[in-house]
């Protein structure tokens, strides 16, 4: 029962709806920064709009609710203001990928010491279930009774396009691996992406046929497959499947590092 | 793999929603549902202690206890 | 067009540092303000661990979806605005003291105003000019002695008129008030100016 000590437990039961998955992410979380001993006092979490990002009102820590899109933009500024506090982003798919899609690209570009970790529902939950950029193709949202028409995409190769440095992708179905990215997320130096394939059984789990968090639960185990079986499976198996593992580990400066040099450079004097 | 008695399992009955993911996702079918559509335990006895249902709760209120003779 | 900005040196930038607490972490209540409404403010990593939101919160910074917390919280940071209105209004004046005819003008159009207004001085035309460099609160008090000063008060501005409705609420004299318009993506002239001045008749005419 640690992990309760983590979190403003006044506050529950929380909002999220029975079989939430953002519950199980936000506890996968919270594991990950137990296992890695974190300072509480020199951790912040800083969070966008949407049902995933009410879940700094629960964490225990510095938190910051910022406005739609902008977590990291928000925690860019903490970041490079207290480089030495760990920064950690809770933010959704629509959140993430629509309205702050650019601050997402540029954060991976800069490589900032950052976590992000993106609860995936792939819809607007909180506004009642209008699709989000990663709302699959054909998916029903209230914003497309007829099916969606767009297509959607892969976050995960969007920021390793942009530079992230570490880009993982775990479900709330997997959880033990889906701790494991977290923590390696939070321990790397440079921007880290965690894409959590979470659940949403109110509002898009009904307009689609599944009966229950748990069948959705069920979903991501029998349509997901670990990039070590993929490395080895027929094209077909791996076709239409989600990938869950470690997708992109590298290293390169980062970016508060980079500016400090900057500042010690002009502190000097002389020629820039 | 035989179940332990050794183990115990505490749930926080006011944040448990009844979504049933502990109850479905539990490999020995320890767990099952009470009158009132929250979880409890009906099979103590053949628990593994693998904490799937504490780690995949998503309300925090399913904890396996250390066991006995470390902190009851 | 341009032009230097000057940074002034560190000595010569004064900071101003925020509040900090004086009590305890577990008494603290980030959002509960001090008499001048400002409540002092514990930093990230200070230990305090507080939560901020864009939502209404209470003084423990927690949203409640309370409307009685909306508007304690909704007034108490209009009256930190108005109750420090002298400190935040902004703005220039040149060559009002003896003025009849005054520009008020807001952002760019100010460089026009300024040229036009020396211009005319030289001319001996007692006109001055009044530069707003802030919006909210309002330069109520300058505006309305402006207004019982000159006879004619010439509001330029690029679009159909913002401005000129808040300086003509606080005058009371008929036509005393008068636009000068432009939208077509060009600057207005100072020579527009100097002819609003001169004429003193309402110009929405053509100025290119
Ligand atoms: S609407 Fe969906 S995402 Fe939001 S709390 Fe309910 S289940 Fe979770
Ligand atoms: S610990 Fe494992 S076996 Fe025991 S009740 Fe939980 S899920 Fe079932
Ligand atoms: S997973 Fe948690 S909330 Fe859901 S039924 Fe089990 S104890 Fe209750």
């Amino acid at each position: 029962m640690e992990i309760l000590d983590s979190f403003r437990t006044d506050k529950f039961p929380h909002i999220w709806c029975s079989g939430c998955g953002h519950g199980i992410v936000m506890g996968a979380l919270v594991r990950a920064m137990n296992k890695l001993d974190l300072d509480h006092d020199k951790t912040v979490i800083v969070s966008g709009i949407g049902c995933s990002s009410r879940a700094t009102g629960y964490l225990n820590f510095d938190t910051l609710h910022t406005t739609h899109g902008r977590a990291l933009a928000f925690a860019t500024g903490i970041k490079f203001s207290e480089p030495e506090l760990d920064v950690i982003v809770i933010t959704g798919d629509g959140d993430c990928t629509a309205i702050g899609g650019n601050h997402l690209i540029h954060a991976a570009r800069r490589n900032i010491n950052i976590t992000t970790i993106m609860f995936n529902n792939s819809i607007y939950g909180m506004t009642s279930g209008q699709y989000s950029p990663l709302t699959p193709q054909k998916a029903k949202a209230t914003t497309a009774p007829y099916g969606n028409i767009e297509p959607n995409f892969d976050p995960c190769e969007l920021v390793q396009g942009a530079g992230a440095t570490y880009v993982a992708r775990g479900t709330a179905y997997h959880i033990k691996k889906l701790t494991r990215f977290i923590k390696r997320g939070i321990e790397h130096n440079g921007f880290s992406f965690i894409d959590a394939v979470s659940q949403c059984p109110t509002n898009f789990g009904r307009k689609n046929g599944f009966k229950s968090a748990v069948e959705m639960m069920q979903w991501q185990k029998e349509n997901t497959i670990t990039i070590e079986r993929a490395a080895k499976a027929s094209e077909k198996e791996v076709k239409n499947k989600i990938l869950v593992g470690e997708l992109h580990h590298n290293n390169r400066p980062e970016y508060t590092a980079n500016y400090e040099q900057v500042i010690e450079k002009a502190q000097k004097g002389g020629d820039n | 793999m035989a179940g332990t008695n050794k183990v115990g399992i505490e749930v926080k009955r006011n944040w448990c929603k009844g979504c049933g993911i502990c109850i479905e996702f539990c490999p020995k079918d320890v767990l099952g549902w009470d009158e009132e559509g929250k979880v409890k335990v009906v099979a103590l006895e053949d628990c593994i202690d693998c904490k799937l249902c504490e780690l995949r709760c998503p309300e925090y209120s399913i904890f396996l206890l250390e066991k006995e003779g470390h902190n009851g | 067009m341009r032009e230097k900005v000057r940074i002034p040196a560190v000595e010569e930038i004064e900071t101003k540092d925020r509040k900090k607490p004086s009590v305890a972490p577990q008494d603290y209540e980030p959002f509960a303000a001090d008499e001048d409404l400002v409540p002092p403010m514990a930093s990230f990593g200070d230990g305090y661990r507080y939560h901020v939101t864009g939502l209404f919160h209470d003084e423990t910074g927690f949203p409640h979806g309370k409307a009685e917390d909306a508007d304690r919280l909704g007034r108490r940071l209009h009256q930190k605005i108005e109750g420090n209105r002298d400190e935040i209004v902004e703005y220039e004046s040149w060559e009002l003291e003896d003025a009849e005819i005054a520009v008020v003008a807001y952002g760019s159009v100010t460089r026009s105003a300024l040229t036009a207004v020396k211009a005319a001085r030289e001319e001996g035309i007692k006109v001055g000019l009044l530069q707003l460099k802030t919006i909210w609160p309002f330069a109520q008090e300058e505006i309305k002695e402006l207004v019982n000063q000159v006879d004619k008060i010439i509001v330029p501005e690029l679009n159909l008129g913002q401005l000129i409705g808040e300086v003509e609420r606080l005058s009371n004299l008929e036509e005393q008030v008068v636009g000068i318009n432009r939208i077509d993506g060009e600057l207005i002239k100072p020579a527009t100016i100097i002819e609003a001045i001169k004429e003193g008749s309402e110009s929405n005419g053509d100025f290119r």
